[in-house]
């Protein structure tokens, strides 16, 4: 790839750092890692040299294909890396004096049959503007209203949570848990966290709820069952939402879902619009989609007896489909998963589903 | 086939049939914080029965490949609910999202008049320092000091009469809803 010979040596060792610290597993949360990679990207924009936006989505692309093989558990990257393409996109798009693309509706049925001949070049260069000061301004937009995504799902907490209510939420979110701070401000409730075993980050929700003085419970993953009949709504966070509006969240959350299914009880997941993802479950078995860590959480390696001879998976994440889930809170709003395609189309240009 | 927790009547079975040379693998699933499955896990190791482990939220990974589900019974209520250990239901409950039938192996002496719907209105309160000491990392080892943190630890659990297909019994295999009739003979019996 000739544009890479103009990436500079410290930008290709930050990235090689950021894949490294991918594959390690260091990041703390999937926030970190999307701005990591809109920073590193927003970089390699700015400092690589380009003439035309095709040149420049083919930099961006290669960039971001090296980071997505460094994990590709963590869709957040891929997910940043298409945003970043659809946004360039655009801005073209405006440059040229056209329509913005969301206005033309690209995949509607008429446009399908009709308009095949009219396929977007995006080589040639833009001479009457800085595009490249155009990409970065709305790169940095877009940064803005990612560091305001967690306070943007909590404002619309006060709408969704009343006095006097029980509220089952699992394992750590820090969506989650900032969405029901802000409820503690103005209304009394309780909550109930399921600690979630092997990794127990229910337990550090919990103990900063109780300092937040919102009156906490913790239970057993065995429990949730025996609890749901007292639970009023289940609100939990979630690791990517797929493309059919179903959920890659923490281990447990499917037996949540379908205990909350069967009590009747609303399941309100929380999930900023950069976990939207365009991945779709491929096979029952789970082997693509899941990721496994070690089994000494679950049984010492100090019992020789027993590991020897004794298969013990211990998957990271669960599988939760579309139909057990009532609502999306995000950061523009709430929605149905029914309508999660549409806010697919909207997020990510469909060239760039496969990169 | 997968079994849950501890069960004395539940191991025999299970160590009967490979004596029999029945080819089965069984998935043990236990959950905190008693942790009782490591135990029959060894017992069925020891007999030679290939087994895997789980963690109760590791259930809805694993279901796909299990054909059968046993469970054990501290109780048989009058209105066909099985009263187990906690986290019984759940599997039920999951084993019924994915069409695996879920066999519950009970004695009629654990047949009982009494009726629930619920796992609150009459449950055990099992010691809530359980939930803090199992953890390999200590957060909540001051939760006495925080006024609004509870850790509650429940010890048993109702499952539904319809997630569970059948229960096998002494006298024979009923279905759950059966247990009253049970009770009438038996009480015809000792009269």
């Amino acid at each position: 790839m000739p544009a890479t010979d103009f990436l500079n040596q410290d930008l290709i060792e930050q990235r090689d750092k950021f894949c490294m610290k991918l594959k390690k597993g260091d990041f703390n949360s999937t926030y970190d890692i999307a701005s990591t990679t809109l920073h590193l990207l927003r970089r390699t924009i700015a400092s690589s040299r380009w003439s035309s936006a095709r040149e420049l989505m083919e930099i961006v692309t290669a960039e971001g294909k090296k980071m997505m093989a460094a994990q590709p558990s963590e869709t957040a990257v891929g997910n940043m890396v298409r945003r970043v393409l659809k946004l360039i996109r655009e801005e073209y798009a405006r440059c040229k004096g056209q329509p913005e693309e969301g206005e033309v509706q690209t995949e509607s049925l008429h446009k399908l049959f009709f308009d095949k001949a009219q396929a977007e070049d995006y080589s040639t260069p833009i001479v009457n503007v800085d595009f490249k000061a155009v990409v970065i301004e709305a790169l940095n937009e877009f940064l803005v209203e990612l560091e305001n995504s967690a306070d943007n799902i909590a404002t619309q907490a006060l709408e969704h949570i009343h006095s006097n209510e029980v509220i089952l939420t699992a394992g750590r979110s820090r969506t989650v848990e900032k969405f029901l701070k802000q409820a503690a401000r103005k209304r009394k409730f309780e909550v109930i966290v399921v600690e979630c075993a092997p990794f127990y980050h229910g337990h550090v929700l919990a103990k900063s709820l109780a300092e937040a003085n919102v009156g906490t419970t913790v239970i057993t993953d065995s429990a949730v069952f025996a609890i749901m009949s007292r639970v009023n709504k289940v609100i939990i966070g979630t690791h990517t939402v797929m493309a059919n509006g179903g959920l890659k969240a923490i281990n447990g959350s499917h037996t949540i879902a379908l205990a909350a299914k069967h009590h009747s009880v609303p399941l309100i997941v929380c999930a900023s619009m950069f976990k939207l993802s365009t991945e779709y479950l491929r096979s029952n078995d789970q082997a693509a989609f899941n990721k496994f860590v070690s089994p000494h959480f679950v049984q010492d390696f100090s019992d020789g007896q027993v590991v020897d001879k004794v298969h013990i998976p211990c998957p990271v994440f669960d599988y939760v489909p579309p139909d057990l889930v009532t609502l999306f809170i995000s950061n523009i709003g709430g929605n149905a998963p029914s309508y999660v395609y549409r806010l697919l189309s909207e997020l990510y240009h469909p060239d760039d589903r496969d990169l | 086939m997968q079994r849950y927790s501890s069960s004395s009547l539940i191991t025999k079975v299970l160590c009967d049939a490979y004596d029999k040379n029945k080819k089965f693998r069984v998935i043990v699933v236990d959950a905190r914080p008693k942790l009782e499955g490591k135990e029959m896990l060894r017992r069925l190791i020891k007999h030679g029965v290939t087994c895997s482990y789980l963690l109760i939220n590791a259930v809805s990974y694993i279901i796909p490949e299990v054909s059968k589900v046993l469970l054990g019974a501290h109780a048989l209520l009058a209105n066909g609910y099985v009263m187990s250990r906690c986290g019984s239901s759940q599997i039920a409950l999951l084993a019924k999202a994915y069409n695996v039938p879920v066999l519950v192996c009970c004695e009629t002496y654990k047949f009982c008049e009494r009726v629930q719907t619920d796992a609150f209105v009459c449950n055990e309160l099992g010691d809530p320092g359980d939930l803090v000491t199992n953890s390999k990392t200590e957060h909540l080892s001051n939760w006495r000091d925080l006024s609004s943190l509870n850790l509650l630890n429940l010890v048993y659990d109702v499952t539904p009469p319809d997630f569970v297909n059948v229960v096998i019994t002494e006298v024979g295999t009923i279905p759950c809803t059966s247990v009253p009739v049970v009770l009438r003979v038996k009480n015809v019996e000792t009269s």
